[in-house]
């Protein structure tokens, strides 16, 4: 016991000297979640987009200028197709909108009227909102022209909701996966470096030389920096509800206990790698590649896990933060919904017993044979 | 003078590539990580919504709604149904996230359509998933409208849209994101290397040795940044042949603007890369680093949301942003054919990036041993 105190009073000690880990824990968090809420918005994103009209009836006029009024568009009128096609070349717009000369005459003999729409497909997510603003702008045009007498109204009436999220705003998804991002750079990034950094100084050698045993050695780190990222935890929850006003409706018992969990799994991926490659490089290559990148793609925060192919679905199952991802998404947005909590907790604990294992007989075996 | 000058870079690249390149293992990890991730990355991440999960309460119980949900039946987005009888188990399914959607139909649905008065249907979206709720909300609708068209026997009148998605017809996800894949695992390889090139000799002490020895500043800055470059160039170039041989991305601009601005690209994120290494004094500080400066670098380059939607001030960080004009490069070449004067605009700002970094980071050499 004495023994272990020690380490992690040493430990601490070295946490507390190097102020890296101090940024990453509490300077980072600031950053990431100012620029999330700020920089970042993957709803209702503003458009800039051309529009070129070669109708020159007065009613199609309105049409253009419901471009220009849309808070979701920034038009800008063209005269020729060289200049739009310069314009998207050089991204200056999205796409484009050209309405043909014979769009209000067809719309007055009650034919359908085409309206060309051009998007730059190389981006394809803003390609898809330059079509359905488009559509929707267009639409809600037509309902209010002089032509809406030529439309029948529907039958069936589309009502759509948004349960959990009803504004649709993407920040209150963003910004909760923005706390398992940073638990992920202190388990995985930051505990990489840590046993990789004493065998490349030396120091390792010279703690196996003592009395120390293997138990010592792994509860010596995962504890310091599991206190780290707690704390660190902490903080961002503190920033994402009460300095931006991100709405929490779960259980703040329930989401330190399975952050807890979390961090724990992440340590043991983090530990592992180091204890195996002894080298802060590789160490640090590993650990971003195989915790921090996928923790970006393959956790379900950026991209749905039900829309992959079936073999990578069932990779994902082997990356914690998918699991930590689900939780706090669901935590935040629909409070505590207990299956959820249940079945993620339980796969988070499982990964991290197995690499707790994993972590401690490996050092077992570095003792015996280094 | 210069025999002397060439001699002594020479034998300091050699050098760098020893420690780098000479153990096997790390090797295999510059090679293999990147590449690893470049394939499952490539499949995984998609904002396609396909296999969504529904479930459906559908009291009319009538051949019209049996009709309405048999074309979601048959819809290759749509993968499995669940029928409930009741708003509580319907809630229980949205909530512990089987499904994705919803669909609720009335039981006056029947009634409605043959009175002409009209009916309403209810899609629900899981909105903790943001984006793909409102993609797959957008799918669901669709198919109520088509059904809607059909009973009504209206297809005359409207607005149609005509679209084409320029350089990429029919916005094939994977060429959007291959693209911005590979642009990230050349960022973050590039940083890797060249942060902890200066870290770990001034951790090891022997870049004390280093500045002792005849080289001057210049020299170990030459020394210095041709390895990461020569490397991360190599890496990125065989990236982009998989890309372009085993995905099928067509590659439409000129190849040697494309090598020139990747280049000049990666030269930037070397000078980054060894500024922060310069003025960081372990391993640990500078991986960190990298990550305070990676992060909002990403977030902000443009790929996560447009730039033109930030608030202004954003916009104009961003021409700090050596990664905004790496993926405008990459991409707009790439897939976009990008023009000799557009290339040089954007080259520029990572020539004075480059200078600057570069510049800092020599003298930070000479500063750091007095």
């Amino acid at each position: 016991m004495k023994i272990l105190f020690a380490l992690i009073k040493k430990e601490i000690k070295q946490i507390l000297r190097d102020p890296s880990s101090i940024v990453i824990a509490f300077i980072l968090p600031i950053i990431s979640i100012t620029i999330y809420m700020y920089g970042v918005n993957l709803d209702s994103v503003k458009i800039t987009m051309g529009i070129k009209n070669d109708d020159n009836s007065p009613e199609v006029a309105t049409l253009v200028k419901s471009f220009g009024h849309s808070k979701y568009v920034n038009s800008i009128n063209f005269d020729n197709m060289e200049d739009i096609k310069s314009a998207i070349l050089r991204s200056k717009i999205k796409g484009a909108v050209i309405i043909p000369n014979d769009f209000s005459t067809k719309l007055s003999r009650g034919q359908k009227a085409n309206l060309l729409v051009i998007t730059d497909g190389s981006e394809v997510n803003t390609a898809n909102y330059v079509q359905s603003y488009a559509l929707a702008i267009s639409n809600n045009w037509l309902a209010t022209s002089k032509y809406k007498s030529q439309l029948s109204r529907p039958l069936i009436n589309v009502e759509a909701r948004t349960w959990y999220n009803p504004d649709l705003n993407s920040h209150y998804f963003i910004v909760p996966g923005s706390i398992a991002i940073t638990m992920t750079l202190i388990g995985i990034l930051l505990t990489s470096l840590v046993i990789a950094r004493e065998w490349e100084r030396g120091t390792m050698e010279a703690l196996l030389s003592t009395k120390v045993r293997a138990i010592h050695i792994v509860l010596g780190k995962y504890i310091p920096y599991f206190i780290l990222g707690m704390l660190s935890t902490a903080f961002n929850m503190f920033l994402c509800v009460c300095i931006f006003q991100v709405p929490f409706r779960g259980s703040y018992l329930m989401f330190f206990l399975i952050s807890g969990i979390f961090l724990f799994t992440s340590l043991g991926i983090g530990l592992m790698i180091s204890t195996a490659l002894k080298n802060q490089f590789m160490a640090s290559m590993v650990a971003m590649s195989v915790g921090f990148m996928p923790a970006l793609m393959l956790s379900g925060l950026m991209f749905p896990i039900n829309s992959m192919p079936t073999f990578f679905q069932y990779l994902t199952m082997i990356i914690p933060p998918r699991y930590y991802i689900a939780f706090i998404e669901s935590e935040f947005m629909a409070g505590g919904v207990n299956e959820i909590r249940i079945a993620n907790a339980f796969y988070l604990t499982l990964l991290g017993i197995i690499l707790f294992i994993a972590v401690y007989k490996k050092t077992q075996m570095r003792l015996s044979n280094d | 003078m210069i025999r002397d000058f060439i001699r002594r870079v020479v034998a300091l690249i050699k050098k760098e590539f020893i420690t780098i390149w000479n153990d096997p293992k790390s090797r295999a990890i510059i090679v293999a990580m990147p590449l690893m991730q470049l394939l499952i990355f490539s499949n995984a991440a998609t904002m396609e919504v396909r296999n969504i999960d529904t479930v459906i309460l559908d009291r009319s119980r009538s051949v019209e709604s049996r009709e309405l949900l048999s074309r979601f039946e048959n819809s290759t987005r749509f993968r499995k149904f669940y029928y409930v009888d009741n708003e509580n188990e319907f809630q229980k399914y949205l909530d512990t996230q089987k499904v994705q959607i919803g669909v609720n139909i009335p039981n006056d649905f029947a009634r409605g359509i043959k009175s002409k008065r009209g009916s309403n249907v209810q899609i629900i979206s899981d909105g903790r998933q943001t984006n793909s709720a409102a993609i797959g909300a957008g799918y669901a609708a669709q198919i109520v409208n088509l059904y809607n068209a059909e009973l009504t026997g209206n297809n005359s009148s409207g607005i149609d849209l005509s679209v084409r998605n320029w350089f990429n017809p029919n916005l094939e996800y994977k060429w959007y994101i291959l693209t911005i894949i590979v642009a990230m695992l050349s960022l973050v390889t590039t940083l890797i290397l060249t942060s902890l090139s200066i870290a770990r000799e001034r951790e090891l002490g022997t870049f004390d040795q280093l500045i002792v020895s005849p080289l001057s500043s210049f020299e170990i800055l030459l020394g210095k940044s041709i390895p990461p470059l020569v490397i991360a160039m190599t890496l990125t170039m065989i990236m982009v042949g998989i890309i372009i041989a085993f995905f099928h991305v067509p590659f439409v601009g000129s190849m040697f603007l494309f090598f020139i601005s990747i280049l000049i690209s990666l030269l930037a994120i070397v000078g980054v890369g060894l500024y922060i290494s310069s003025v960081c004094n372990t391993q640990q500080q500078a991986i960190l680093s990298v990550m305070t400066f990676m992060m909002p670098a990403v977030l902000l380059s443009g790929f996560i949301s447009p730039i033109e939607d930030m608030p202004v001030a954003l916009q104009y960080l961003t021409y700090l942003n050596p990664v905004r004009f790496f993926m405008v490069l990459s991409r707009g070449i790439f897939l976009k054919g990008m023009g000799v004067n557009d290339v040089i605009t954007n080259i520029i700002p990572l020539l004075v990036i480059a200078t600057i970094t570069l510049t800092l980071a020599g003298r930070t050499f000479k500063r750091k041993l007095g």
